[in-house]
């Protein structure tokens, strides 16, 4: 009887196994119907690494061909992120999908009153952390003492130093490191120059050291393309430079330099660090820097630029060094950005700047009396809102325009609608002021204005008349369809290296109670 | 120059060379042909969809052309799905042309546009279960027993959280 009963089990099973495949095969026919199920597999893989890891297992689930991509694709399994809330079981998953492929870490980061730690740390971390080729905000807490353990993958590192981790006992040496960012919190770190000296990048945070001991150390580097010193404050007992008389420890090579720099970013660090760093047998004109917020009096630049955008919604401004495509990006000051016009025109050689832009606001004052090499101008004007100061496209375009910059052969104008539609404008005479300052132009130079390209969303129609009139006193006059600041490139800033993924998927980590102050 | 394009449905397009060499097959094509006012077949694309390729190209024709490296695996991490105001206007199609798009740039290879196409379908499913996107894809669970066995084992490891 059990046997028989077997036996027909056995049967129905196996017809329900063969069924079953008979059915999906059919089913799959039937998918390969429907382009989305039937796409090629590197476009699924595509699509999947746009939505990440959650959106990765969700496709193991959706049909026979999102499965196979899904599977297939280790790098996707390999970012282990720990800042939501991973699983035991789903790291296991992952570390298992992602087969041989090296590993990409974040780390979950907790501040605690007196530590900084990661939580949640899964039990084969030694094993994780020997995987990995990146990993980001690794505490210093979280490494065993005296842990020498191979890391040959490693090349990206994000690091915090835990202020109770005897600093001693910690010797990492990936000797394959090439971007390295610690977050120093004012505790002492030494790294070993063998790990420093292969190094691309740099990003420096809240390190105690005075700048001249930093930039000594940052000279060990020969090849390095970055570095962001954030926070730095340079401790003002240990401000000043040892002179010549004291013993020199370690006397610095008068060839080390920087000049390798593709970009310095210096985010709220001390005037120290500006004035050790921003020389010009330190940093190459090559080099790409950015100073937020806008530099102290102390710094004296000494490149030549040749043109300057000013973004006023965003508050910056971008300087072009000379012939060279690299850029200074400084912040503007946010309560008085005019007032650091004028500062700037005074601490900066704008006397060979061939190109000014703004956009944002209007520029109250330009300070074209510093631009005598100007030859062309793109500019937003906003007509402004009866009660605010009183401003008009004339304050811009006028004799002292005219009288500054004899060399300008090019005026791009675009005239910008009130944001609020509600607000009821001053007397805004644009019409009568353009062809004015042509005017004054021809009687200064007895010639007429090279080129002017004109766009007004405000009042677009005023034009219509004067379009004649214009054409007489320029030798090429146009009205755009379009803003020219959307066909004009405001040049990119290049980017720094984002060490710390910002979560974008799952449950926001807890962040801990917001800090109470008594 | 303008360069002369034939769909797969044979219907002719006369269009510029710059905004035509937006897809590298076109610009490889045409480097190979060198001047020559002979059409280029496109058999892999009918013309209702390369329509609204050429009007993305022609939109995005000023643009710096991508750098032949391949993204590294590195900055693949910082990806994200963010999509610039006119090209989410350009992508709002139905599905059947949002999938046509990415294929037809897949094989004209446009790669800023097959990016649009990708983040525009990995927007759509993102938080959805895997019925809600049978459902919204019209396809249907294809799954071997064997495979639904290996699904099942995997919900009770992520169920264990």
């Amino acid at each position: 009887m059990e046997e028989a009963r077997q036996y027909m089990d056995d049967a129905l099973q196996r017809l329900e196994d063969s069924y079953g495949r008979l059915r999906a095969s059919l089913l799959r026919e039937r998918n390969s119907a429907q382009l989305a199920a039937f796409l090629p597999l590197e476009i699924l893989v595509e699509i999947l690494s746009y939505g990440g890891i959650q959106t990765t297992l969700l496709a193991t689930k959706v049909c026979h061909r999102w499965r196979l991509a899904a599977l297939n694709h280790a790098p996707i399994w390999s970012r282990i992120n720990m800042q939501g809330k991973l699983s035991q079981s789903l790291l296991q998953v992952q570390l298992e999908r992602a087969g041989t492929y090296p590993l990409d870490v974040a780390f979950n980061i907790v501040n605690t009153r007196t530590t900084v730690e990661n939580m949640g740390l899964p039990n084969n971390l030694l094993d994780i952390l020997m995987k990995a080729s990146s990993i980001s905000n690794l505490s210093t807490r979280t490494i065993p003492a005296k842990w020498t353990g191979p890391l040959p993958l490693l090349e990206s590192l994000h690091l915090v130093v835990d202020p109770m981790t005897p600093v001693e006992d910690y010797d990492l040496r990936p000797p394959n490191l090439r971007h390295l960012s610690i977050d120093f919190r004012e505790k002492d770190l030494v790294f070993h120059t063998m790990v420093l000296r292969n190094l691309r990048t740099l990003h420096i945070r809240s390190i105690q050291d005075p700048a001249y001991k930093v930039l000594q150390m940052v000279l060990t580097i020969k090849n390095l393309t970055e570095l962001v010193l954030e926070k730095c404050q340079s401790g003002e007992d240990m401000a000043i430079e040892p002179t010549e008389s004291t013993e020199p420890t370690e006397p610095p090579a008068q060839t080390a330099n920087l000049k390798s720099l593709q970009l310095l970013y210096l985010k709220d660090a001390a005037p120290l660090f500006h004035s050790h760093f921003l020389k010009s047998d330190i940093i190459s004109p090559s080099t790409n820097l950015r100073i937020e917020p806008y530099p102290s009096q102390d710094f004296q630049s000494t490149t030549s630029y040749s043109a300057i955008w000013f973004d006023f919604a965003q508050e910056y401004t971008l300087l072009q060094h000379g012939e060279n495509c690299s850029y200074t990006r400084l912040a503007l000051e946010e309560t008085l950005p005019y007032d650091t016009v004028y500062d700037m025109a005074h601490q900066y050689s704008f006397a060979n700047v061939t190109s000014l832009c703004w956009i944002g606001a209007n520029m109250d004052n330009p300070p074209f009396q510093w631009l005598p090499a100007l030859r062309s101008l793109t500019f937003e004007y906003h007509p402004p809102a009866v009660g605010s100061a009183r401003q008009s496209l004339g304050d811009v375009v006028g004799a002292y325009l005219a009288t500054s910059c004899p060399q300008l052969e090019y005026l791009g104008i675009s005239i910008r609608r009130p944001k609020t539609t509600t607000a009821i404008l001053q007397r805004d005479d644009a019409e009568l002021e353009l062809p004015g300052f042509l005017e004054t132009w021809t009687d200064f130079y007895g010639e007429i204005f090279s080129k002017v390209e004109l766009y007004d969303e405000y009042r677009p129609q005023r034009w219509t008349e004067l379009v004649e009139t214009l054409k007489m006193l320029t030798w090429d006059f146009e009205i755009k369809a379009q803003s020219l600041m959307e066909s004009f490139i405001f040049p990119v800033f290049p980017e720094t290296r984002q060490f710390v993924l910002k979560e974008e998927e799952g449950p926001a980590p807890f962040r801990g109670f917001a800090q109470t102050f008594w | 120059m303008p360069v002369l394009l034939v769909t797969s449905d044979n219907e002719q397009f006369r269009v510029e060379k710059v905004v035509a060499q937006r897809s590298v097959l076109i610009k490889n094509m045409l480097e190979d042909v060198g001047e020559s006012d002979q059409p280029i077949p496109l058999p892999n694309v009918t013309a209702p969809v390369l329509k609204k390729v050429l009007e993305y190209c022609d939109h995005h024709q000023t643009d710096p052309l991508p750098t032949g490296d391949e993204p590294s695996a590195d900055e693949s991490r910082k990806r994200t799905t963010d999509i610039s105001e006119w090209d989410q206007k350009f992508i709002t199609v139905d599905q059947e042309m949002l999938f046509e798009i990415i294929l037809a740039a897949n094989y004209l290879d446009i790669k800023p546009l097959l990016d649009v196409g990708c983040k525009t379908v990995a927007n759509m499913i993102k938080g959805k279960s895997p019925e809600e996107i049978r459902k919204l894809f019209n396809i249907v669970n294809d799954f071997t027993p064997e495979e639904e066995a290996q699904i099942k084992k995997e919900n009770e490891w992520a169920e264990d959280r």
